[in-house]
């Protein structure tokens, strides 16, 4: 009998003490600030973290990169602010300086979210500084400047960089063209489009090159018969 | 190797067996599975660089833990037990002792490190696009750094207690890593001096960056073979100038019932 009540005893205690735990957890979790508090403590600075991370400074990196998708995920639902993003961005890019994917999302995220175009385009070119061999950040500057600025002579430069990169597919020459072209730079859009029809193995791709060449060389020979200047619908010739 | 040397190695290896330290070896499993299946929505186009990041990450981690607790407890765990004076009795000496030990936990380290890279490729091949043998020279040079970090972990176990002997390991892995840092900071703040005694400290601490290629491995870049060779000269240099000390120390110490 007295065995028994011991046992009982023992795990009434245990539960009591486990209800203790669980309810000063959560009295702590509510206090005021704790929150906030808990958040700055989770990012210090870039510098201090790659002298910090002693030889795992690429998994430290991931592991911000996680907290950095969170915290933008709890930002998109309308659960924080963004007062710590571009301190936690700076911390993942100098941990991994060559982490490709964080300048590409950071940059989307300026651009989306904070309608920032400018820090959107120095994030990449930040990138750009520590991946020079990678089409993916100056296409994407391409792109800006070509979808929101509509600076098609910008863009074209920025795709043609893209285009020289290893890394790179026709994709970029093929924006390189077209921005020549919607630049009014037609022999260098030309000559663009030739290059791509002798290069591409996709039948799709030639047949598309074929067109551009056509239609360049087309507004080549108006523009010699009629002037730099001419506007309007091209005439057959 | 002579035969004394193959047999306290041998026996080393089997003690840490004993002492279930390949269980290390299914965590590691657990965690590359987890960075698969658990973190890849999370991953937004970066999911082969963290599976390789985290991968390669746990490797050293692991391999550091198994060389900084083994190491510094194994020479003191013999002589508290005094099975020390019986091997010593024999024509064993103190020296080639320390360093079958060395040799039988470096046995260890590489079985593991085969065992868990091995998961590690696979679970790679299993990733699209990630897949590459450049990440077998990031595993070589874990190797040899860990095999460093064992012959400064004995060199420490003769002369201190184990718990001593592990802090100062681990002191030493983190200002190994830091050594490029100190140097720079002595050029930057100017004095001649000052840039001396830097340049002095670089030289006398082990640069474990030298040996930490994991990330631009990571990012496609292959280790060059230049650079293996001479971090194999490096790391062998500086862990035979450990052991030797370390020899040296341990034929001078008292032991008890000797």
């Amino acid at each position: 009998m007295s065995t028994l009540r011991h046992t009982v005893g023992r795990y009434v205690t245990l539960l009591v003490l486990g209800v203790v735990v669980v309810l000063s957890l959560r009295v702590i979790d509510r206090a005021e600030g704790m929150a906030e508090r808990q958040e700055r403590l989770y990012f210090p600075s870039g510098n201090f973290l790659v002298e910090s991370t002693v030889g795992f400074r690429e998994a430290a990196a991931d592991y911000l990169w996680f907290r950095f998708i969170q915290y933008y995920g709890a930002y998109a639902q309308g659960y924080n602010d963004f007062r710590y993003f571009e301190l936690l961005i700076d911390a993942v890019v100098k941990l991994d300086p060559k982490f490709v994917e964080a300048y590409y999302f950071a940059s989307l995220v300026y651009w989306s979210s904070y309608n920032d175009n400018e820090n959107a385009i120095n994030m990449l070119r930040r990138g750009i500084l520590a991946n020079p061999d990678k089409a993916k950040l100056p296409f994407q500057i391409g792109f800006m400047y070509y979808v929101i600025q509509k600076d098609f002579p910008l863009a074209a430069r920025w795709f043609e960089m893209a285009a020289d990169c290893p890394d790179a597919t026709e994709k970029e020459m093929r924006f390189a063209a077209f921005a020549r072209h919607k630049a009014g730079d037609e022999r260098v859009s030309l000559e663009l489009w030739k290059e791509l029809y002798k290069s591409t193995d996709s039948p799709q791709m030639k047949a598309l090159a074929e067109k551009m060449i056509e239609k360049s060389t087309r507004k080549i020979e108006i523009q010699r018969l009629y002037g730099e200047d001419f506007i309007g619908p091209i005439p057959e010739l | 190797m002579n035969g004394n040397l193959a047999t306290l190695a041998l026996s080393t290896f089997m003690e840490t067996v004993r002492d279930r330290i390949f269980y290390l070896v299914g965590i590691f499993g657990g965690i590359m599975l987890a960075s698969t299946a658990i973190l890849s929505p999370l991953t937004i186009g970066a999911q082969g660089k963290i599976m390789a990041d985290v991968g390669l990450a746990s490797m050293a981690l692991f391999g550091l833990l198994v060389v900084v607790f083994v190491g510094s407890s194994m020479v003191r765990k013999e002589l508290d037990k005094g099975t020390i004076v019986t091997i010593l009795a024999k024509p064993v000496g103190r020296r080639e002792y320390l360093l079958g030990k060395f040799l039988g936990l470096n046995l260890t380290l590489v079985s593991m490190l085969a065992v868990m890279g091995l998961m590690f490729l696979v679970m790679i091949f299993l990733t699209p696009g990630t897949f590459s043998f450049r990440f077998v020279g990031a595993f070589y040079l874990t190797f040899l750094e860990l095999t460093l970090i064992n012959a400064v972990v004995v060199f420490f176990s003769t002369c201190v207690s184990p718990v001593l002997a592990a802090m100062f390991t681990l002191g030493v892995f983190v200002v190994g890593h830091l050594s490029q840092s100190i140097r720079d900071f002595g050029v930057l703040e100017g004095g001649r001096a000052q840039q001396m005694v830097s340049e002095v400290v670089y030289y006398l601490i082990p640069n474990l960056e030298v040996f930490n290629l994991r990330g631009a491995v990571v990012h496609g870049e292959a280790v060059p073979g230049g650079h293996l060779l001479m971090a194999t000269i490096y790391a062998v240099g500086w862990s035979a100038i450990l052991l030797l000390v370390a020899g040296s120390i341990f034929a001078r110490k008292e032991l008890r019932g000797e």
